[in-house]
């Protein structure tokens, strides 16, 4: 059965996406008001549902879309059923897309195309270029108006990385096409780099559809019960027919695979799935390094010499310093070498540009210690400006700076500057330096570590090997609760029990004893004085503690900003009012005081004058010496 | 001469890359023509270009280097 004419569908999305690109501010700003609406009414005459499709969800040709969902001879695919799937929604959106940016007839004949949609150009003569960014940039557009885009990730990740590139109006106006001119001159580069940046997300789209059908070809084999059985030709094309695609005429396509199957005709379907597996991962190869090409230009073109020159200006901003750990985020890891020149020098420069930071942020944190005002607030405070975000990468948790944490550390108390420092990060990680001055640390020995204990008003609060802190202090701890990081070979029940006879033992001398089990470590609080247990080898061991008075970590109070360690003097005390009182009304660097100084002698009047300065101080953003 | 240079003097060609299939050099070009776009393939043996014989190969090229699918866009 064919695919099926379905009129409410295509009234539906096309309503659906007119509003939404409509309503999108930066689409409107490109193309105009009502623009999205006028050229979907036109662009899309019949939406087609209820038909199968190998490899697609959706499809756009002249100007009918397809929704390959719905069986073909079951119920016809209905307006709910795409309003309540996110999936569909967002394929009805992305075809819509292509069918707004498709060129008028007057475009294709003045550009020698056939057909046209965004940056994607098909030309009389057969050939087309364009077609993988613009697949990237049509996501890249379904996002801008608050649509999730799941498909053609790697593509879309690439028009990503040009907006960073070129900003967000200019990565818009890409979806007017004409390559060799608007194109050019949206992206800022030469007809070359342009050809090159299409090219190499046109391998990309190649080689990922390629990839698709032999991942596909090689799950279908492999599901086949028997690997010894023979593949007869008779196989060969059912195979063809299950996978839906054009497998024959794709292995007879390839001069060495047509050699292969006139060898090897009675190969075994394992052997067929070791011949096409190798193929399929030389699919993905080409795709990534595709990838690298594409990242290496675009660094090259623009990311390099922005970050070098920021560099050898010696300033930054936070902010600035926040789009290049951006961009670094968003470039691939380990590229290959001869692949990734440009990416190498920026990743180089990256690094000295945050040590940079961090550096001028210990410098910054140095300062308030002498003058007796480093507080866990300010340590918070500088901290975060020296993470930005860098090291939560893989989940949400909040990664601390330790290389930030430690030289602060070093700073405040050198003799114990490990134990503080693992202080600093428990406290830093939860969100509580600012509690830092009431906190004490203790060592305990267990086995040949030696761990800091960390407590605060007398209850211990965490311990420095990572351990879980805050959870809550449990008086009565069921067997269940003795929730704990289990050794290889460890016997629970052995555990269980060994921690019962314990808890049993103290509760008899005081039944109101307290227990907090933090990972593989037991406090117990009583009236007889607080005591350690770890978990070992099936038992509950003693923790012996140190001998050594509990240290309190050298910073000021948050409150009266008590000395720490040096008094201010009143010279320094009068010269930091003083500089704080300028910072507060210029606001800004010295370089923009002495621009605005260079214009006011150039003739600018004193109102403009007067303006600028009250521009300035709004900024509050400070801009870093890094040098 | 720089393949690529000789490929932009020669032959008009403004972008090019190097393909290496079944342990031989290839180069694919891009020009612009009246209607459109050409992609060109050479094969290289010593440094220097050299027409493809074997039309199987460029078929296969053609199929793994270029978008081809028309007037269709997914």
């Amino acid at each position: 059965m064919e695919k099926r004419e379905n009129p409410e569908v295509r009234e539906f999305i096309v309503n659906y996406s007119a509003d939404k690109l409509d309503s999108c501010p930066l689409f409107t700003k490109v193309f105009g008001e009502g623009f999205a609406r006028r050229t979907l009414l036109q662009n899309v005459r019949t939406v087609y549902t209820n038909a199968k499709s190998k490899d697609s969800s959706g499809s756009y040709i002249g100007d009918v879309i397809n929704i390959f969902k719905g069986e073909e001879d079951g119920p016809l695919l209905s307006v709910s059923d795409i309003e309540n799937d996110e999936d569909l929604l967002e394929v009805s959106e992305h075809e819509c897309i292509h069918a707004v940016l498709r060129k008028s007839d007057e475009e294709c004949t003045a550009h020698n195309m056939e057909f046209g949609s965004g940056i994607l150009e098909y030309y009389n003569n057969g050939t087309e270029i364009g077609r993988g960014f613009n697949e990237g940039l049509t996501n890249w557009v379904l996002k801008k108006t608050g649509i999730k885009a799941t498909t053609y990730e790697i593509l879309t990740a690439c028009v990503d990385k040009v907006e960073m590139a070129i900003g967000e109006e200019r990565t818009m106006r890409l979806g007017k096409g004409d390559i060799r001119g608007n194109a050019v001159k949206q992206l800022g580069m030469t007809e070359e780099e342009t050809l090159s940046l299409l090219t190499y997300t046109d391998n990309i789209y190649v080689s990922m559809r390629r990839g698709r059908e032999l991942k596909r070809i090689i799950n279908a084999l492999t599901n086949l019960e028997n690997k010894e059985e023979i593949v007869s030709d008779e196989m060969r094309n059912q195979l063809a027919i299950l996978l839906e695609t054009d497998y024959l005429t794709y292995t007879n396509l390839i001069p060495e695979n047509a050699d292969y199957l006139m060898k090897n005709k009675s190969d075994t379907v394992q052997k067929e799935i070791d011949y096409i597996t190798p193929r399929w991962k030389a699919e993905a190869e080409r795709t990534y390094n595709n990838l690298y090409k594409f990242e290496d230009l675009i660094v090259g073109k623009y990311f390099l010499a922005e970050i070098e020159e920021t560099i050898d200006s010696g300033e930054i901003s936070i902010t600035r310093a926040k789009r290049f750990d951006e961009i670094n985020r968003m470039l691939s890891c380990n590229p290959k070498k001869e692949l990734g020149e440009n990416i190498g020098k920026f990743k180089e420069a990256y690094e000295k540009l945050t040590e940079r930071i961090t550096m001028s942020l210990i410098a910054e944190a140095k300062k308030e210690f002498q003058e007796g005002r480093l507080t866990g607030k300010k340590i918070d405070e500088l901290e975060k400006l020296s993470n930005r975000g860098r090291f939560n990468i893989v989940d949400d948790e909040y990664e601390v700076d330790r290389v930030f944490l430690s030289e602060i550390a070093e700073m405040i108390n050198p003799d114990k500057n490990r134990a503080v420092k693992e202080l600093l990060c428990e406290l830093t990680k939860n969100g509580r330096l600012d509690e830092i001055e009431e906190y004490e640390i203790s060592t305990v020995n267990m086995e040949e570590e030696e761990i800091y204990v960390f407590s605060k008003n007398g209850k211990i609060m965490g311990y420095s090997n990572g351990a879980v802190t805050y959870n809550q202090c449990r008086s009565e701890i069921t067997n269940d609760e003795l929730d704990y990081t289990m050794d290889e070979d460890e016997d629970e029940k052995a555990v269980i029990e060994a921690f019962d006879e314990m808890r049993q033992s103290i509760l008899e001398n005081d039944p109101n004893a307290e227990f907090r089990i933090i990972n593989r470590i037991i406090a117990t609080y009583s009236e007889k004085g607080d005591s350690f247990y770890y978990i070992k080898s099936n038992q509950i061991v003693p923790i012996m503690m140190n001998n050594e008075e509990t240290l309190k970590v050298n910073v000021a109070s948050n409150k009266d900003n008590l000395l720490a360690v040096k008094k201010e003097s009143i010279f320094a005390k009068i010269q930091r009012v003083i500089k704080e009182k300028v910072r507060a009304i210029f606001g800004k660097t010295n370089n923009d005081i002495k621009t605005i100084r260079q214009t006011k002698r150039e003739g600018t009047s004193s109102t403009e004058f007067k303006k600028q300065i009250g521009d300035m101080s709004r900024y509050t953003e400070k801009v870093r010496r890094i040098s | 001469m720089e393949i690529a240079e000789k490929l932009k003097k020669e032959k008009n060609a403004i972008f090019s890359e190097e393909i290496k299939y079944n342990n031989k050099k290839y180069i694919k070009a891009v020009k612009w023509i009246d209607n459109g776009i050409e992609y060109l393939y050479y094969e290289i043996i010593d440094g220097k270009l050299k027409e493809i014989e074997n039309e199987n190969v460029i078929t296969y090229l053609r199929k793994i280097y270029e978008t081809n699918e028309g007037k269709i866009i997914y």
